[in-house]
């Protein structure tokens, strides 16, 4: 199977947030086909942590200037996925559509993924001691259907399907959109981010002004696991270097006794 | 019989032994934690809980070994600080007579003090020592500070819903490079003081917690000088 791909428009969406609520719907009715809840209290109950998709609405600029945007929370679904590399259990699979699923059962709650998500996605529930995030619908992508948040956008702002034909829309409609408003749009995560995320197989077509408004940051890293990963391939090698140095020292050690020995001896 | 000088005290020698035992436990506990390279360690931790849940696959068998070595590290850790408090806070009292405190200040002094390094372990000759030399109070002072900066973080990371998830980050990353740093400094720990040259120390530490007078003249002079009041001395000729 491919790698699928979901873009983002943030031209054609209305704010409708049907989207957001088929997610929520989606995951509900999950919780109901694998007998975790009734459809009572699957429906009745807030589960935040299963909201894998959420709008964040932001103004900015001063009046008459000031202006809205919907930036729209949710996993990117990395290339180099820094979430699965840090997991420590394995928990975190790409699967063959390049979707960055969690397994739940092999999840130990460590957070070792919300360390190392740069786009800060990954949301722990203390009830369940497991990390959570969107999964691409990777259960129905796989079975022939299209992702919830997809199937419920009526402006097809959101669309998706084999990496080529997603790329080549998208980037289609950003062209369209930098000759119809006379400004630079782009497609982020197209190509390659950075080298921490790679490129992304959820993209979102933006003004290139306003990318970051979208929480979309240029050159998305952790700082601290940046520190973390260093500790863990310097550690090794200055480990092996210690080692060897101390091995070193006690050869020299014995030949320098043995010289001190037959120096006494001669004495 | 010869006069024996008391080296380590039984708290201290007790202390430093019930140390081994954490930190062996919080080493084999929290190195699968790290880094993936020891995940060997989590199968082995996992294997016998297997037998006792529904964990099968290969992958499960991780999970669950990584969990006990999680609440194993943490039990370990919330142990090793309850035995270090009363332990500091008895070494507090004393403070002003610690031997680790510097003989001499500035850079003089340390540069003295590496070349009295120099002389011990590579020309293995005599040096005037005080208690310790300069590479074993170093280790001292960074021990101190690397076992407090573990216990903060350690804790702020059982805790750490407490803390926002950029702090806790902070506090995983500052864990994981001081307990590479205390590797180390343990390594060279380790080698020195089991090797022949520091055999007396090594046998103070262990079993006695003494040194004859005549050595302790002949190795740590400085130190001689300054304990020549009777009530620190022991045995025949006291």
């Amino acid at each position: 199977m491919s790698r699928k791909m979901i873009c983002y428009d943030t031209q054609s969406c209305v704010r409708c947030f049907s989207c957001m609520l088929n997610c929520s719907v989606e995951n509900r009715v999950r919780l109901q086909r694998n007998g975790k809840e009734n459809v009572e209290k699957s429906l009745n109950t807030d589960y935040p942590h299963l909201d894998y998709l959420t709008p964040i609405r932001k103004e900015f600029g001063k009046y008459p200037e000031a202006r809205q945007v919907t930036a729209f929370h949710h996993c990117n679904h990395c290339e180099n996925a820094p979430c699965k590399n840090f997991c420590p259990t394995g928990a975190i699979e790409k699967r063959q559509t390049g979707a960055i699923v969690i397994n739940e059962k092999t999840c130990i709650g460590c957070r070792a993924c919300i360390d190392a998500c740069p786009y800060d996605v990954p949301v722990f529930n203390a009830a369940t001691n497991r990390t959570y995030k969107c999964i691409l619908c990777y259960d129905r992508v796989e079975n022939g259907l299209q992702q919830s948040c997809v199937e419920a956008c009526p402006t097809s702002a959101m669309f998706s399907g084999d990496e080529a034909e997603v790329i080549a829309e998208a980037q289609m409609r950003a062209d369209r959109y930098s000759k119809a408003f006379n400004e630079p749009y782009i497609v982020y995560g197209k190509d390659r981010v950075n080298g921490y995320v790679g490129n992304l197989a959820w993209l979102t077509i933006a003004p290139e002004k306003d990318v970051a408004h979208y929480m979309l940051p240029a050159d998305p890293y952790k700082a601290s696991m940046l520190f973390h990963s260093f500790a863990r391939t310097s550690g090794a090698a200055v480990a092996a270097v210690t080692a060897v140095g101390l091995g070193a020292h006690f050869v020299y050690w014995l030949a320098k006794r043995k010289e001190m020995i037959s120096e006494y001896e001669e004495d | 019989m010869e006069r024996k000088i008391i080296v380590f005290t039984q708290l201290q020698r007790w202390f430093h032994m019930h140390s081994i035992h954490f930190f062996v436990f919080l080493t084999i506990t929290g190195l699968p934690l790290l880094s993936p390279s020891f995940s060997g360690l989590a199968y082995v931790f996992g294997w016998p809980v297997s037998w006792l849940t529904d964990a099968g696959s290969a992958k499960e068998i991780l999970a669950s070994g990584m969990q006990v070595s999680r609440v194993v590290h943490r039990v370990m850790g919330i142990l090793f600080t309850i035995t270090a408090i009363p332990f500091a806070l008895v070494m507090l009292t004393k403070i002003r007579s610690w031997q680790i405190w510097p003989e001499r200040w500035g850079v003089r002094a340390i540069l003295d003090g590496f070349r009295d390094l120099y002389i011990c372990y590579v020309k293995f000759d005599k040096v005037n020592f005080g208690k310790y030399n300069m590479g074993q109070k170093q280790l001292a002072w960074f021990l101190m500070i690397a076992t407090v900066i573990m216990m903060v973080t350690g804790f702020m990371l059982i805790f750490r819903s407490s803390f926002p998830d950029a702090i806790g980050a902070l506090a995983k990353s500052a864990h994981a490079i001081f307990f590479i740093l205390i590797m180390i400094t343990m390594m060279f720990h380790i080698y020195l003081s089991t090797h022949p040259i520091n055999r007396h120390g090594l046998k103070a530490m262990f079993k006695t917690g003494t040194m004859e007078e005549r050595y302790v003249k002949e190795k740590h002079l400085l130190w001689y000088k300054k304990i020549e009041e009777p009530d620190k001395l022991v045995g025949k000729g006291r």
